[in-house]
């Protein structure tokens, strides 16, 4: 779109004569745009950009904390690749976006239809499946850690009431990770359902009138038209979820410390642990430029399916 | 963040319901195994809320609890006597005053230098359209794509020796402050609310004789004040639920903001804080944003549905 | 980027200046300007930072601490002494040491000075360190602790050594003797079983996370003779997956799951363990006499109520060795001589001064906490028994529950001392692996914790 503040560079400007009024006017037009990014440009540039591309350059360096950097070659990812956690790590953080997947991505979804539906409180609802979002989470993680103790935790207690027996939650290594995705998901739920609920919102009720009029009973009409109509947002959430997923700290680190016997040691601990309780800089960031390497490729997709989205949408 | 430009002008919360008709039809709605199937889920989604309103509340009754009963079977929902005196010891012994004043302060100038920061680059990229403005938009859009946690260690390497200025920021506030002001959500939210914004109401103002600054400060932000608004409030809760960075990046633990001061409590090993004493610096530490939230929920929740951001 | 986005950096600092004001930078004020300002001593006046401020969760001990600091500066006009409670950790140091923000004088534990050392994070102290009256006194080992190459880079101020701490009460209730302690890993594992049967309450609990899972299971590796690492600096050997190490870990896998005398839960640290413990969740633990002080103040725990009995020693194989370990103050590299030189008289002062002990103590003992709690030695000679006389004359512990402890005659094993908590930190799983599964195999566990650590001391970081 053309307005009236930015007329076309190359338009030829009849009346000039001098050579130095189209420097001039250059100068004008853009002096101001310039200097009002001026600030974001200095902030992503020394925090964002330049640290990206430094951390490549710290993946190939030795002991840049410590002494001198040096040259270390491919040594770093050598390391990496060799460490045995390596491939643990990255199966348990598959694994914690695979449990997230399985326990956290349908929940919001049958919640938001539900609450949509719903002819009497919505507003609450709204606000008490949201409310976890806004619990600073180390609060939440001490809390479950709170409620998930073996003897006397509430949890236990409340199946001990019903005659059940205690789990061991996140003290043995095959209920651990789930336990951790519980908290992830019950600290973060409320977010995607609201985004479905807007979503929601936005089907055009010919759709349910004329699909009525077809007789399709309220099952059909959800699998026929609330789904189909979703689907966009549902895949975008879906890679905004295995992404944020991969970046989870707070909770394992203050749960479960990468423990039970390491089945909770994610690839975000393991960075943490060779740079902080190793001092091994180098292996730190080699393994940060493959989930960087890793975790791109997820966002381009994420970010294919936004375009594609949005070019058949209503633009 | 095309979807939360197209989001925002055709979402609205439903205020109160049935103004459109959604999947089950007002006529089918007076069936009665519609009406029963209607007050079934009802009843779920309230089983629902007590999952997540429970441990909230589980956590209050914890921190009220004698030592002896925090774990008890079968669990002591309410205890008999409560014991107060565990948030004055969490008030006193954790210095919860002067983490919370931290936290507060360091979300006051996070919201300061992000409303800058973003705001002015929205409005050069909005409005002011210089030269190559369309690539440093992708420049910026690109680092969504970065997660944050992938350049943490160089990042801190760039805090502990900043180039060109070759200080270390370690230890200061400016440490927090200045990379989270690197956000690029924050500049796809005020930029297209920006182009939204009438450009007829800013060449009369250019007319009349104003300047960029001019016309940002008096036209563009005053016009602004509910995407502001949204900025901020996302800010706050992100300074308040901040937590490994903290740590890192601050030496004095006086200077801590409060989550990562009440983690030092909770593991430090001289510390040895009895659990119904942390629990009550927990909710101590979940009052101010929990307020925050109820005063705000419209504006907040509104935020969340167009910007697609889960808080 | 090109040099054109940082054009003008001028303007963007001068921006971020002024944004400084509606930041609310007067908020911030001298707290920010204290963290941040290097150790200072020009005009005559020096300021350094310490680490070692008490817990506010013990308000007694922080009140003390605070009137000692108040007569040091009184004494030594133009300086400042600026306490935090910062409690150490080895990730916590390092990540600070990193930005050379670490306080100017640190209190840590034994396992770390060598690694500072190696790091070049820790200052050299010899010609204040000699100055010092006590400084012959040490015990040549407690000197090793954090000196290299005939320098001095720390101050050794406490001892502990690891006993078996028990409840007298359930110990009794399961018909057994608090005098006779149970000699071999056998009988320990006898006991607990008795115990969890008779009273219903677990045996014992084993720490196992934050590092603590290896630090337990050296000294259990110790009881058994065995070592940990081999060989020196760069060519060390991690060599704790040896059959000592292999037979314990069967040892507490059987207390588990055939016995089930141990505590439930698996992931147990420092504190949790105290707090079990404390709270009689359990009746046995390995734990120094240092801990008693939280076990009151913090869990309230009944102190007639605790004995301390010597570490249980392999049947087969006993080693007659016990875990010992410590606190040292190491000072910060790159600090002035001033700064050097006060930050040790402060410490001299504060934990070396024969008055000053002897006054805190009375003070300690006055304000109800506990105190004449047997440590390990680290001093000989006429400074050793003056200490020693201190402690007995004001003790208000029931010194008898802790006699057998305190005269064990085991041999007091210093910790291994490269990168030691990197190893633990690769021993955890291990523990928490025979914790967690009856069929965890200890030899396939501690055979991949080896080649992690392994790995880790070959990176030479």
């Amino acid at each position: 779109m053309v307005t009236l503040d930015q007329p076309a560079l190359s338009q030829a400007e009849p009346r000039t004569t001098s050579r130095v009024q189209p420097l001039l006017r250059f100068a004008r037009r853009n002096t101001a745009g310039i200097l009002f990014l001026l600030p974001a440009l200095g902030i992503f540039g020394f925090f964002v950009w330049y640290p990206v591309v430094y951390g490549f350059i710290l993946s190939f360096q030795k002991n840049a904390f410590y002494g001198v950097p040096t040259f270390a070659g491919w040594s770093n990812y050598r390391f990496v690749l060799h460490d045995p956690l390596f491939w643990t790590a990255w199966r348990n953080s598959a694994s914690y976006a695979l449990y997230g997947l399985l326990i956290g991505y349908l929940i919001p979804i049958v919640l938001a239809i539900a609450i949509n539906e719903i002819r009497h409180g919505t507003g609450y609802f709204r606000l008490a499946f949201y409310l976890p979002v806004i619990i600073p989470p180390l609060v939440t993680a001490f809390l479950w850690r709170y409620m998930y103790t073996h003897d006397g935790g509430l949890i236990n207690s409340l199946l001990s009431v019903v005659h059940a027996a205690p789990q061991p939650w996140l003290q043995s290594p095959s209920t651990a990770l789930p336990s951790l995705v519980i908290v992830t998901t019950w600290a973060n739920m409320g977010g995607t359902v609201l985004i479905y609920m807007a979503a929601l919102q936005g089907i055009p009720a010919q759709l349910y009138e004329a699909a009525e009029l077809d007789g399709a009973n309220i099952w059909r009409r959800i699998w026929n038209i609330t789904l189909p109509q979703m689907r966009g947002i549902m895949l975008i959430l879906l890679l905004i979820q295995i992404i944020a997923t991969v970046q989870v700290f707070t909770e394992p680190f203050t749960l479960t410390g990468g423990g039970p016997d390491l089945s909770t040691m994610t690839v975000i601990l393991l960075i943490y642990n060779y740079a902080f309780n190793s001092g091994n800089f180098g292996a730190a960031s080699a393994l940060s430029v493959i989930l960087f390497l890793v975790l791109v490729v997820l966002s381009l997709i994420y970010f294919g399916i936004t375009r594609r989205l949005n070019l058949g949408g209503a633009e | 963040m095309q979807l939360s430009i197209k989001g925002r002008r055709r979402i609205t919360l439903r205020a109160t319901a049935n103004h459109e008709r959604s999947i089950i039809s007002d006529l089918e709605f007076r069936k009665p195994a519609v009406k029963i199937a209607h007050w079934t889920i009802f009843g779920l989604l309230l089983l629902g809320t007590v999952l997540t309103i429970g441990p909230l509340l589980w956590m209050v009754s914890g921190a009220l609890k004698p030592s002896i009963q925090i774990f008890n079977t079968p669990p002591v929902l309410w205890p008999s006597s409560p014991e107060w005196i565990n948030f004055v010891k969490a008030w006193q012994q954790l210095n919860s005053l002067r983490y919370l004043a931290n936290t507060a302060a360091l979300a006051t100038g996070a919201v300061a230098l992000q409303l800058l920061v973003s705001a002015t680059a929205a409005y050069a990229l909005s409005k002011l359209k210089p030269i190559f403005s369309n690539v440093l938009l992708f420049f910026f859009l690109s680092t969504l794509m970065v997660p944050a946690i992938a350049y943490l260690i160089p990042q801190y390497f760039t805090v502990i020796h900043l180039p060109i200025f070759g200080i270390s920021l370690i230890g200061s506030w400016w440490a927090i402050w200045l990379p989270e002001a690197a956000n690029a959500f924050n500049i796809i939210i005020l930029k297209s609310f920006f182009d939204t914004l009438p450009n007829e109401l800013i060449e009369a103002a250019r007319i009349d004789g104003a300047n960029a600054w001019q016309i940002f400060t008096r036209i563009v932000l005053p016009n602004s004040l509910p995407a502001l608004a949204v900025v901020s409030m996302f800010t706050i809760f992100a300074t308040w639920k901040d937590f490994l960075w903290p740590l890192l990046v601050l030496n004095d633990p006086n200077s801590l903001p409060i989550s990562p001061a009440l983690y030092q409590q909770a593991i430090a090993q001289n510390s040895y804080q009895p659990q119904n004493v942390l629990l009550a610096g927990f909710v101590i530490a979940t009052v101010p944003p929990l307020v925050l939230f109820l005063i705000f929920q419209r504006q907040i929740m509104r935020g969340v549905v167009t910007t697609g951001l889960k808080g | 980027m090109t040099s054109r986005s940082f054009g003008n950096p001028m303007l963007s600092r001068r921006t971020l200046m002024r944004n400084a004001a509606i930041a609310g930078a007067g908020f911030v004020g001298a707290n920010i300007l204290a963290a941040c300002g290097p150790a200072s001593s020009s005009n005559g006046l020096i300021t350094f930072t310490t680490n070692e401020l008490p817990a506010s969760s013990n308000p007694a001990q922080v009140k003390i601490y605070q009137d000692y600091v108040q007569t040091f500066q009184q004494n030594h006009k133009g300086v400042t002494i600026n306490a935090l409670n910062d409690p150490y950790t080895t990730q916590g140091y390092f990540t600070k040491a990193a930005a050379h923000s670490q306080e100017d004088m640190v209190d840590a534990p034994f396992t770390d000075p060598q690694l500072m050392i190696a790091r070049g994070t820790v200052a050299d102290i010899t010609t204040y360190a000699k100055q010092q009256s006590f400084f012959s006194s040490y015990t040549p080992s407690a000197l090793a602790i954090a000196s290299s190459g005939g320098s001095v880079y720390g101050l050794p101020y406490a001892g502990y050594q690891l006993g078996l701490m028990f409840n007298i009460k359930l110990i009794k209730a399961a018909g057994l003797d608090p005098a006779s302690p149970p000699k071999t890993w056998d009988d320990f594992r006898a006991y607990a079983k008795q115990i969890a049967q008779k009273t219903g309450v677990p045996g014992f609990v084993e720490l196992t996370n934050q590092n603590t899972g290896g630090w337990h299971l050296t000294n259990w590796i110790y009881t058994g003779g065995g070592n940990l690492e081999s060989g020196s600096g760069s060519s060390t050997q991690a060599v704790f997956n040896n059959p000592v190490a292999v037979a314990w870990l069967q040892n507490l896998q059987a207390m588990k799951f055939t016995d089930k005398s141990l505590y439930n839960e698996v992931l147990v640290g420092y504190n949790d363990a105290l707090q079990i413990f404390g709270t009689n969740k359990a009746a046995m633990v390995v734990e120094a006499s240092d801990t008693l002080p939280a076990l009151q103040t913090a869990y309230q725990a009944d102190m007639t109520n605790i004995g301390l009995w010597p570490m249980p020693q392999s049947p087969t194989n006993p080693g007659n060795a016990t875990l010992s370990g410590g606190h040292v103050y190491v000072f910060k590299a790159g600090d002035s001589s001033d700064v050097l030189n006060a930050a040790v008289e402060w410490a001299s002062y504060y934990r070396f001064d024969l008055s000053v002990i002897e006054n805190s103590t009375v003070q300690a003992a006055a304000s109800g906490l506990p105190v004449g709690f047997p440590t390990a030695t680290i001093f000989t000679g006429s400074y050793q028994q003056s200490l020693q006389a201190i402690s007995q004359k004001y003790a208000n512990l029931p010194l008898d529950n802790y006699a057998l402890y305190a005269n064990s005659g085991l041999a007091l094993r210093p910790e291994p001392p490269v990168q030691t908590q990197a190893m633990y930190a690769a021993l955890d799983p291990v523990v928490q692996g025979v914790l967690t599964s009856a069929k965890a195999d200890p030899q396939t566990l501690l055979n991949t914790a080896q080649t992690n650590f392994q790995a880790t001391l070959s990176s030479g970081s």
